[in-house]
């Protein structure tokens, strides 16, 4: 249970499904919009501000669903997210996501010159070039993603 | 999934489900500050699916604009923990 300035406002535990956890304040419907949530029939609470030990406040987004979400991307959106999978209502897996070897259609290429500036319909590749600085090229001009 | 009560604010019940989301963007909740929850697709008994929002301290909100979505919404003002005012729009 979590006090929240004074009052105490709980979540119940979900069965099976993951719990994204320390998302900065204020980014969660970005993730939600992310991992294109709205498209799922299951359960979902979005925490908004709920206060924290580790970050203030921070923001939490909660699944009942057994889907397969793209969780790889969120290391490279909000690099501080704890994932925890819940299995049977029991916690079986604790995690911070790895980089994903591709973002696709997550961020743009800034050079005017490449083709995904020019041509539209083009997905925007990005591929990961160097792991432990987790920088990102574009698959088609090789111009650096800015962070 | 069930939210334990909040203590000051209001609850916006019995939306439609999938709905939860657009209310969110139409009373422009990202501009707020305090605490505030989105359970989507919840059960309940009246509806089968619904969704529902806890908004933590903020009760002057345009809550007209989801009558028309939302024809079964209600709209509950919790003050120091009581149920101080339901109505349906």
């Amino acid at each position: 249970m979590m006090n929240v300035g004074g009052s105490f406002m709980h979540v119940d535990s979900i069965i099976d499904g993951v719990v994204i956890d320390h998302l900065k304040a204020g980014n969660a419907m970005k993730v939600y919009q992310l991992l294109s949530l709205d498209d799922l029939d299951c359960p979902i609470a979005i925490m908004k501000n709920v206060p924290s030990r580790q970050l203030g406040v921070k923001d939490m987004i909660k699944v009942n669903s057994k889907t397969d979400l793209n969780l790889g991307i969120l290391a490279y959106t909000n690099p501080d997210v704890t994932i925890n999978r819940i299995q049977k209502g029991e916690l079986c897996d604790k995690f911070k996501p790895e980089l994903p070897e591709t973002l696709t259609n997550i961020i743009k290429c800034d050079n005017p010159r490449c083709i995904t500036s020019i041509e539209f319909d083009i997905p925007h590749i990005f591929k990961l070039t160097n792991k432990e600085n987790g920088v990102y090229c574009c698959k088609y001009c090789d111009t650096k993603a800015k962070h | 999934m069930h939210v334990d009560s909040i203590i000051d604010g209001v609850v916006i019940d019995h939306l439609k489900a999938g709905n939860g989301m657009k209310a969110y963007k139409a009373l422009e909740l990202h501009k707020y500050n305090s605490c505030i929850i989105v359970v989507e697709n919840a059960s309940s008994k009246s509806m089968g699916l619904k969704d529902m929002i806890k908004i933590k301290d903020i009760t002057e909100l345009n809550y007209n604009i989801l009558a028309g979505d939302n024809p079964d919404m209600t709209i509950n003002f919790i003050q120091e923990g009581w149920l101080y005012k339901k109505f349906t729009l």
